[in-house]
């Protein structure tokens, strides 16, 4: 079964080629989830949430573009509206910063522990460090979408990767002593 | 080492490829809400517009019944009134015969004093109670007072009243007044009489009994042979008299009793007649408001509208149909309406430049053939738009609307059963229509400007409807009623290549009335 074909069957709502394409993307989703989410309870509710909308919507979507593009940006949306709703972007002062380096050698930090650090960021400096620095969206963009300004998604990712790299030299120390 | 690059770099070497499996629970959760989805989208916001308007509907033949029955007790009660008329006019000729009779009584009186007390007690009595039984109980004490007092004047008194003939208690009367000449008259009439004998007279009046049409000439004989009989012999004719009292007490009963039977039996004739089916075929124009709109998520213009908002819009169905009752309740009726349907897709950005789409192939609307003037126009849902593929060159777009205008001529064809056929008449009916389009365009509007933009290509120049309604009627008169008929038209085929879940249909209130032809 080809996945335009299951894409053709998700459209007449049908159960069975839904399941197939759940089981065909949810991981992929849910890694998203996780990035964009606080922890894996919410990254599970916002990739429910975006796979209803997925099913929801699919009639819309034409065999034109990608589909795994189409389906991610509708997760990524999913997690910004869940932030967004819940009033949290503007909790974080708005202070200009410098564009500040941060020292960082690329061992053998586990995924996990990436994850972790990212979930733990406050919620709009992990939505800009994900769009900007996994996701590949422009400043401009992410402001557009977030509703503020350039200015403030670079100062929000600056201060994103200093307190990410504040957590990878904690963590890198921490492996140091145990090992020495 | 650049510092900076590196930390960016780690995160996305790291999870460039990254997957994780969430728990089971997530697709159970999934297909719940999917399956609940299904039931909220489609039935419920349907169930809601049928029960509105049916709360509506009850709200109004409520309160226009509680109006109508001031006006519709009356003529009822009239028919009522009509039956006890009918019963009073037999009555009143009695009456009339009895008054008849005290004119004749009073010109007895100036004559005969005796007489006079006697007759004025009975007539009196008889005036008001107007009670058959009573006055024949007054007539029966009357004869046997009158045996005593005066002889055979009394008799014939007595046996006048309770039959309350006139002419032969005039000739009667006369002849007891002492008017030798009419009473040779009288007697040479009652001579005649004579040759009916006493037997004979008893089964003139049994006779009398069962032919009510007949019972006042019965009744007349019986009194001239009363008198003759009188005048022959008195002593029998008391006794005869006593009995003929009787017999016109049964007569009279049962007179009354076959009247009223016989007005029951008219109005069962009458009854008969309104079962009956008198005019089989009705006449019926109307006007309705009608309604337009999808039941599913679905676009008739192109796949990017199908999660747009529709706005159903209202226009206007008249027309006329003839209907034939092929039994007392079940009509086949046809007929031909124009109607104009119309819906408005919401939420549109009309790109004036043709250059600012992304692309053309994508947002050409799929299912209207532009006019050439509109052509390098894109419409595009808003939905479209996701934050990642903004175009930043629409700063010259407005969020509008598409409408669609559908004009078609109607060939309903509809089975209706009445429920009812009170002053207030319920019927359903069921049926299919032929739709036949006669009018199609596609508008654009943009800031309350609506322009044409083409029409669409994807409209049946004939396609069916499923028709269900339910039908009022206001009886004004056996002929002519005012209807009233929420019916709802669910298309079959109108639509072709349509995207979604694209189901139209329509609502009309059709009110009118119909008129039996014959």
């Amino acid at each position: 079964l080809s996945l335009d074909q299951l894409i053709q069957n998700c459209k007449k709502n049908d159960t069975k080629a839904q399941s197939e394409l759940y089981k065909l993307f949810s991981s992929k989703l849910f890694a998203i989830c996780l990035k964009y989410c606080r922890n894996r309870a919410e990254a599970e509710d916002n990739l429910q949430d975006s796979f209803v909308t997925i099913f929801k919507k699919i009639a819309q979507f034409e065999n034109k573009g990608s589909f795994e593009g189409w389906i991610k940006r509708i997760t990524v949306n999913t997690a910004l509206q869940r932030y967004r709703s819940k009033g949290v972007f503007n909790i974080v002062s708005e202070e200009k910063i410098e564009d500040i380096s941060v020292e960082v050698e690329n061992d053998d930090v586990s995924i996990d522990f990436l994850l972790n650090s990212i979930q733990e960021l406050p919620d709009r400096y992990r939505m800009v460090f994900n769009l900007y620095v996994l996701d590949g969206y422009s400043h401009k963009e992410i402001a557009e979408r977030l509703d503020i300004t350039t200015g403030t998604t670079k100062s929000n990712l600056a201060r994103a990767r200093m307190i990410l790299k504040e957590k990878v030299t904690t963590y890198k120390a921490s492996l140091n002593s145990q090992l020495s | 080492m650049n510092d900076k690059k590196h930390i960016d770099r780690l995160f996305q070497e790291k999870l460039k490829d990254f997957e994780a499996t969430p728990s089971n629970s997530v697709w159970e959760n999934i297909s719940a809400e999917l399956q609940a989805e299904k039931k909220d989208r489609k039935i419920i916001p349907f169930w809601l517009k049928i029960s509105a308007i049916a709360a509506v509907l009850l709200l109004l033949f409520t309160v226009g019944n509680n109006v109508f029955n001031a006006s519709d007790e009356n003529p009822e009660q009239n028919t009522i009134v009509d039956t006890n008329t009918d019963s009073n006019t037999d009555l009143n000729e009695i009456n009339s015969d009895s008054k008849e009779n005290d004119v004749i009584d009073n010109n007895n009186n100036l004559k005969q004093d005796k007489l006079v007390s006697d007759d004025s007690k009975v007539n009196q009595d008889d005036k008001p109670l107007n009670n058959n039984s009573e006055g024949n109980k007054l007539v029966n004490k009357n004869s046997s007072t009158s045996n005593t007092v005066v002889t055979t004047t009394n008799k014939n008194k007595s046996n006048n009243q309770p039959l309350k003939n006139k002419t032969i208690v005039d000739k009667a009367l006369d002849a007891t007044k002492g008017d030798a000449v009419v009473q040779n008259d009288n007697i040479s009439n009652k001579k005649n009489n004579t040759s009916t004998t006493n037997t004979e007279r008893a089964s003139i009046n049994k006779e009398a009994v069962d032919a009510t049409v007949n019972k006042n000439n019965n009744l007349e004989n019986a009194v001239a042979k009363t008198v003759t009989n009188e005048q022959n012999n008195n002593s029998t004719v008391t006794e005869e008299s006593k009995e003929e009292g009787e017999n016109t007490k049964e007569e009279e009963k049962l007179s009354i009793v076959e009247a009223l039977a016989e007005n029951t039996i008219q109005d069962d004739v009458n009854d008969e007649k309104k079962n009956k089916i008198e005019d089989r075929w009705k006449i019926s124009p109307s006007i309705a408001p009608v309604y337009f709109n999808t039941l599913g998520a679905g676009s008739s213009i192109h796949e990017q509208f199908n999660q747009n908002s529709k706005t159903g819009n209202v226009n206007m169905s008249y027309g006329v149909r003839g209907s034939y009752a092929v039994s007392g309740k079940l009509s086949v009726r046809a007929g031909v309406n124009k109607v104009t349907l119309g819906y408005s897709t919401d939420d549109v950005f009309v790109l004036k430049n043709a250059s600012a789409t992304p692309s053309d192939q994508r947002f050409a609307l799929r299912n209207v053939a532009l006019k050439d003037e509109i052509q390098g126009t894109s419409f595009v849902s808003v939905e479209e738009f996701n934050f990642a593929q903004i175009p930043s060159v629409i700063s010259n777009q407005i969020i509008g609307s598409i409408d669609q205008k559908l004009g078609f001529i109607e060939i309903p064809l509809e089975l209706e059963y009445e429920l009812s056929n009170k002053k207030l008449g319920l019927r359903v009916l069921g049926g299919f229509s032929a739709l036949f389009l006669n009018e199609n365009e596609v508008y654009s509007t943009l800031n309350e400007e609506t322009t044409l933009i083409g029409s669409a290509t994807n409209i049946n120049k004939t396609s069916f409807s499923a028709n269900l309604g339910v039908g009022f009627d206001f009886k004004l008169s056996e002929k002519f009623k005012l209807n009233l008929e929420p019916t709802f038209k669910y298309q079959l085929n109108t639509f072709n290549n349509t995207s979604g879940d694209f189901k139209p249909y329509f609502i009309g209130i059709y009110s009118g009335f119909s008129f039996k032809v014959f």
